[in-house]
């Protein structure tokens, strides 16, 4: 929904009256209120707010230190073992407190997810919109490179780009912007090819505007709905995969507690010490769930036609 | 017919030249010496010009480009810096464990997701169907190795089932192996089972919407006999022609089923490559696995066309 959509089967008057209110179709309150009104979202959201709470409130929130391990206490079972030291989810084999560390873990998992999907979406956008615009051997070129990234594992693609350039955070979200902008590009170049044959971009050309201003005024309101719903699920992705890459011992150094290297730490004693390895698994599923129970509201709130996503 | 494949393959061209670009880009753009920091810090300067030399690292990339091409055409996928095997060797020794994981936990997937798909589709309101599509979201939602940790925990710990790891899985062998096939395959094909069920149920929901199946029902029809012959062989079109993709796609997922199993697969190679900064097993899978999806992508399309002739004048 744009904003020169919205005036569309109502007369001027209704749309002032919803504006006033804050309904207008798509406006940011509208929107939320759609999602709210369906409980998997709601509570969804609400668990996402608490957990990047927790992450930008880790060292205050978190009960202990979730590097310094007291190895006296190792693989110690979920619980209140002495009444000074309490370890609720149990300690890790080098006697680190396993929640704490989940809750530092979150950072990693945000960071990671947050700018990828952000770096991933301003490359998809300029790309989809010079694509778009610029036609002929641009398009083409963009078009084609999209198209062999969607027609390669992305797995492989990821793996191969950890192996050029080698483990880290940094790297890590370099691998999900290039392996991540292709759906940016095609839904927003999708829309520009739509968007510049329509009347009110004729007449505002007409009138003089500029390629830019087009693109500003017109373009850009009408993508902000489908991106903010690939963006979403992309999101549910990124955290996922960093968790894997992890896992695998190829994302994150293992001086930073993250989620998928406590599930691989974890991973030798799940016969002895279940709990080392199973809270960290919960939370990242909490977490990807929540992502995506939103997601599927904003996506029936903003754009129906992504149905298929 | 014969001009829709022709068109077909040119359109792959491209991407296979960009995919081999990728490939024979690996060894090149990676930060420093790649030689040194494959090789490590012990590695003496002679060593280091010797293996520059074997990789032809000492030329130009356009006089190396051509002929990587045409060895690899040729099989030769080059050696290995850690063992100095052939890799394509090295690949071929682990393609069975590879394959039987991907096969089963297609089989898995394919029974299990178009099953309680079409279930759900049919009985639509009903309490089992509604815990078929939780099911089915909660099941896109995990992680194939957290789900793996938990299989362990439960099958292999408390109940004693299956052992854990490092087991065998070579059923051609030995038909006692296939025990240990549970926890990989349902590990491996979870996400897969997912996808699979919530496409066949939306699919299947689309065609009983169908005037046909009203006439198929008007004339009296018995529910199972309109399902199984009219609703179903419609509806899994899409199914059918996505099982060769899908399939090259749980290579992907291998890759971590494999490393928590401690099964030695291809994905496993690849990790344990990476780690080890072993270039050119790297490059040799990436190829492989690049080869394989463009052909399983081809494929699709092909039986797809064949199936519903309707695609060839899209």
């Amino acid at each position: 929904m744009g904003s020169a959509e919205r005036g569309a089967g109502m007369t001027a008057e209704d749309t002032m009256r919803r504006v006033g209110h804050g309904q207008t179709p798509g406006s940011p309150g509208w929107t939320l209120r759609r999602v709210l009104r369906r409980p998997s979202a709601a509570v969804g959201l609400l668990v996402l707010l608490a957990v990047i709470a927790c992450a930008l409130a880790a060292p205050w929130v978190a009960p202990q230190h979730p590097t310094r391990g007291r190895i006296d206490r190792r693989l110690q079972p979920p619980g209140i073992a002495e009444a000074h030291r309490i370890n609720l989810l149990g300690t890790d084999p080098l006697g680190r407190d396993v929640l704490s560390r989940i809750i530092f873990g979150a950072r990693v998992s945000l960071i990671v997810g947050i700018s990828a999907v952000f770096g991933a979406g301003v490359l998809g956008t300029v790309l989809g919109l010079v694509s778009g615009y610029a036609g002929r051997i641009t398009d083409t070129v963009v078009m084609r490179v999209a198209d062999v990234q969607l027609a390669f594992p992305f797995v492989l693609l990821a793996l191969a780009i950890v192996a050029i350039l080698g483990p880290g955070v940094g790297n890590l979200i370099i691998v999900f912007v290039v392996t991540g902008w292709v759906v940016f590009a095609r839904i927003v170049r999708g829309q520009v090819l739509q968007i510049r044959e329509r009347e009110f971009v004729q007449a505002s050309r007409g009138l003089g505007a500029s390629d830019a201003r087009v693109v500003v005024r017109h373009v850009l309101p009408n993508v902000t709905g489908p991106l903010i719903v690939v963006a979403s699920f992309e999101l549910a992705k990124v955290i996922i995969w960093e968790a894997s890459l992890s896992f695998l011992g190829l994302g994150v150094p293992p001086t930073i507690p993250s989620w998928g290297a406590m599930l691989s730490d974890g991973r030798q004693y799940v016969d002895t010490a279940w709990w080392v390895a199973t809270f960290p698994g919960v939370a990242l599923m909490v977490v990807v769930l929540s992502i995506n129970a939103v997601g599927d509201a904003l996506r029936d709130a903003l754009d129906p036609r992504l149905q298929h996503l | 017919m014969s001009a829709y494949l022709l068109r077909r393959i040119l359109q792959i061209a491209p991407t296979l030249v960009l995919i081999t670009l990728l490939v024979f880009g690996l060894l090149q753009v990676t930060g420093g010496d790649p030689i040194a920091i494959m090789l490590g810090p012990s590695a003496t300067n002679e060593l280091i010009e010797q293996v520059r030399h074997e990789l032809e690292l000492d030329q130009p990339a356009y006089v190396r480009y051509p002929r990587w091409l045409w060895r690899v055409m040729h099989g030769d996928l080059g050696k290995s810096i850690r063992t100095r095997r052939p890799v394509a060797h090295m690949i071929l020794a682990r393609v069975q464990t590879t394959v039987t994981l991907a096969v089963s936990a297609t089989l898995f997937s394919v029974l299990v997701g178009v099953t309680t798909g079409v279930y759900a589709a049919a009985r639509r309101g009903a309490p089992a169907s509604y815990a078929v599509g939780v099911a089915a979201i909660v099941g896109a939602s995990v992680p194939n190795y957290f789900l793996a940790l938990v299989l362990m925990v439960i099958l292999g710990v408390q109940l004693r089932l299956v052992p854990i790891a490092a087991f065998s899985i070579d059923v051609l062998r030995e038909p006692q192996a296939l025990v240990n096939l549970i926890m990989p395959t349902i590990a491996l094909g979870a996400g897969y089972t997912a996808l699979l069920s919530r496409i066949t149920r939306a699919s299947v929901l689309e065609v009983l919407g169908q005037d046909y199946v009203r006439s198929a029902r008007a004339k009296g029809l018995a529910e199972l006999v309109v399902i199984g012959r009219h609703v179903l062989r419609n509806a899994l079109l899409p199914v059918v022609t996505q099982v060769a993709i899908n399939a090259v796609y749980l290579l992907g997922g291998s890759v971590l089923i494999e490393t928590i199993f401690a099964l030695s697969g291809i994905g496993s190679l690849l990790v344990e490559s990476i780690i080890a900064r072993d270039l050119p097993i790297v490059q040799g899978i990436t190829l492989v696995v690049g080869l394989l999806f463009i052909l399983a992508n081809l494929l699709t399309d092909l039986l797809y066309s064949l199936l519903d002739p309707r695609i060839r004048y899209a």
